[in-house]
């Protein structure tokens, strides 16, 4: 059993501090401040739009040309917002990578897969090509390719979604990397071997001990892989914790509606043919967040004192919000949120 | 063809599993054959290309040697003829498919060296030396190509050299401008920021997946832009701008027939017209199959 540094005294692997994201007047991001640890698996959980990979493409120096940064990013104690692109280079793929959604879209379609992997050691470790061959063909057998030698010559659009992610993989841990971020990386992936994919990446990252920041709009996925939880919303953190806590007492309403709605399939609800639990409302446009709680539009609690920011604040267990959830020492709810139009239905799963 | 057909029922063979496709399975020969555009264009092609190499050693006349069968009709001894001259026409012909190759090879070098690394720099680079590149681009586009050629042959002379350097630096904008646009859309794909992300720098990134990723389309354009070439050269023979006579030119040959035996021996002008034609039509058949051909993702079909 590896332990969860949740409360860690060693220095952060990463530090994100007051992270702020413009795309030209409008806020992508807002004031994300949130550290990794060495080993530490966080998820990053929020509905699209929420900002979620703009945080990992911001961490990786990766931003569109027409988005800008400003707040801190230190990964082991380089600030990488202001550092040079060529000093970037060297860190991406080699201390850290990045694994993306779509696999058949993130792999050249004209590469066979082999020499992608080895892409990423030639570029780092300034192997051969037939060195990198060789390595590239047991990465491909580590992550679960069956006859990696001979699938190492097929072409991204001869594999399947769950090869190709596998792929993906092999390339994000080929140099070992501190820090794997995994942007939704079974999203596109069929349900069966999404679950295979979630096994292998917990693998590798134990056996290479690298940190993970895995992001999700599935509740069920982040909280099966990660030590930690990050709820983002409208481009900020609402909500973070260790993730038993948070999926047992969850205090912002905003996480509150997605545990209510992630725990949606069951049999008792089959049998008694209620309606999905759906958090009301849909996510606005860029830009036109509400002022204030940017989660305000959409709340069944919002009131007068909502119109002011709230602060992410508390211990381990942080919230932003005027009005969070309580919860007694048995982990039930207090209080529920008012019925009103919301179909938000309340209380954690047990 | 026929392991496309036997691989789902017998999944051992040549140890792919089932639902898998063997890289390379499937022969570029095979591929060829199925895509009827790229088979014709290549035949054709490979036809003209073999014509004018064997003209380098051999045709069934000299091509400028002089005879007292003037004006003959097409027999055994001259398959297509002879002109007023008394040469033969088929050994005429084959020494023009010669000049008409050089003119495209020259014309498409020419503009794909300037046109490729332009639009290339103007992708990749963005922002003000993208503009400065494409407006530069512009300004050449707008000046007219055939009265581009008909300066450079007053100047410099006129020969099959000049007349195909102003073709090709008149077609630099159509380079630069396929490249820039499909590198524009390989630049903002996921794979290159993949590449990005396992750290490829900017050049390594438009060798290495740029340029594979394009080439398909750029090969079409060449393609495209040698046709354009062959039947400009011709025109300017013709005009009397190109290739000197007594070069056996196809535009030249035309001129000639066309213009003193046209109502006497029609069949004189028939044999270059139909040579422009066939392999204009060769190399446009060509350009339309090489994309197919040249895409690993249609491999499989």
């Amino acid at each position: 059993m590896r332990t969860a540094p949740f409360v860690s005294t060693a220095p952060a692997l990463l530090e994100v501090r007051r992270l702020s994201v413009n795309l030209g007047p409008v806020p992508v991001l807002s004031d994300v401040s949130f550290t990794v640890s060495a080993g530490e698996r966080v998820g990053l959980i929020g509905e699209s739009g929420s900002g979620k990979s703009v945080t990992a493409l911001a961490v990786i120096g990766l931003l569109p040309e027409e988005m800008s940064a400003t707040g801190q990013v230190r990964f082991d104690g380089e600030q990488l917002l202001s550092t040079s692109e060529r000093r970037l280079s060297e860190l991406r793929g080699n201390r850290i990578s990045m694994v993306f959604q779509e696999p058949m879209s993130a792999l050249n379609p004209l590469m066979r897969v082999g020499k992608q992997v080895g892409e990423v050691l030639r570029v780092h470790r300034g192997l051969r090509r037939a060195q990198a061959r060789a390595r590239a063909v047991e990465l491909l057998a580590r992550v679960g390719l069956d006859d990696a030698g001979h699938q190492a010559r097929a072409f991204p659009h001869q594999l399947s979604g769950g090869q190709r992610q596998r792929v993906m993989l092999a390339m994000a841990v080929a140099c070992g990397p501190s820090l794997v971020l995994a942007d939704e990386p079974t999203t596109a992936l069929d349900v069966t071997v999404q679950a295979q994919v979630l096994v292998e990446l917990r693998q590798l990252v134990d056996e290479e001990q690298s940190s993970l920041v895995l992001i999700s709009h599935d509740l069920a996925v982040v909280s099966s892989l990660c030590d930690r939880l990050l709820v983002m919303y409208g481009g900020r953190v609402v909500e973070s914790g260790a993730t038993a806590e948070l999926l047992a007492r969850p205090r912002h309403p905003y996480t509150a509606g997605l545990v209510a709605t992630s725990g949606a399939v069951s049999p008792d609800r089959a049998r008694d043919g209620r309606a999905l639990p759906a958090i009301a409302g849909t996510v606005p446009e860029l830009g036109s967040f509400p002022t204030g709680c940017v989660f305000r539009s959409r709340c069944d609690r919002a009131d007068e004192h909502c119109e002011l920011p709230p602060v992410l604040a508390g211990g381990d267990h942080q919230v932003a919000c005027w009005h969070p959830h309580t919860h007694d020492a048995f982990g039930g709810p207090l209080e529920t949120p008012a019925p009103g139009g919301a179909t938000v239905d309340s209380g954690a799963p047990r | 063809m026929s392991s496309s057909l036997a691989a789902p029922l017998t999944p051992t063979v040549a140890g792919v599993g089932p639902g898998e496709v063997a890289p390379g399975a499937t022969s570029f020969l095979a591929r060829l054959v199925r895509n009827p555009s790229a088979l014709i264009g290549t035949l054709v092609v490979g036809a003209i290309v073999a014509v004018a190499l064997l003209s380098l050693v051999w045709t069934p006349y000299g091509p400028v040697t002089l005879s007292s069968h003037v004006l003959a009709r097409p027999s055994l001894g001259h398959p297509l003829g002879t002109d007023e001259y008394g040469r033969d026409e088929l050994s005429r012909l084959m020494a023009g498919a010669r000049v008409s190759l050089y003119s495209g090879v020259f014309a498409v070098v020419v503009a794909s060296l300037v046109g490729i690394p332009a639009g290339l720099a103007a992708a990749d680079l963005g922002g003000l030396a993208s503009e400065g590149i494409m407006r530069a681009a512009d300004l050449l586009f707008a000046f007219p190509a055939l009265l581009a050629a008909v300066t450079l042959a007053a100047a410099l002379g006129s020969s099959t050299t000049t007349v195909m350097l102003a073709i090709g630096i008149a077609s630099v904008p159509y380079f630069a401008r396929v490249t820039r646009s499909a590198a524009l859309g390989v630049l903002s794909s996921e794979y290159v920021l993949a590449a990005r992300a396992y750290g490829r720098g900017r050049l390594a990134i438009v060798r290495r997946h740029v340029l594979p990723n394009i080439a398909p389309t750029v090969l079409v354009q060449s393609s495209l832009l040698f046709s354009v070439a062959i039947l400009a050269g011709a025109a300017l023979s013709y005009l009397g701008l190109g290739t000197p006579p007594p070069s056996s030119a196809w535009g030249l040959m035309l001129e000639d027939a066309q213009h003193n035996f046209l109502a006497t021996d029609p069949l004189l002008s028939l044999w270059p017209t139909l040579a422009i034609a066939i392999t204009i039509l060769g190399f446009n058949l060509l350009g339309n199959g090489t994309r197919d051909l040249l895409d690993p993702r249609l491999r499989s079909r």
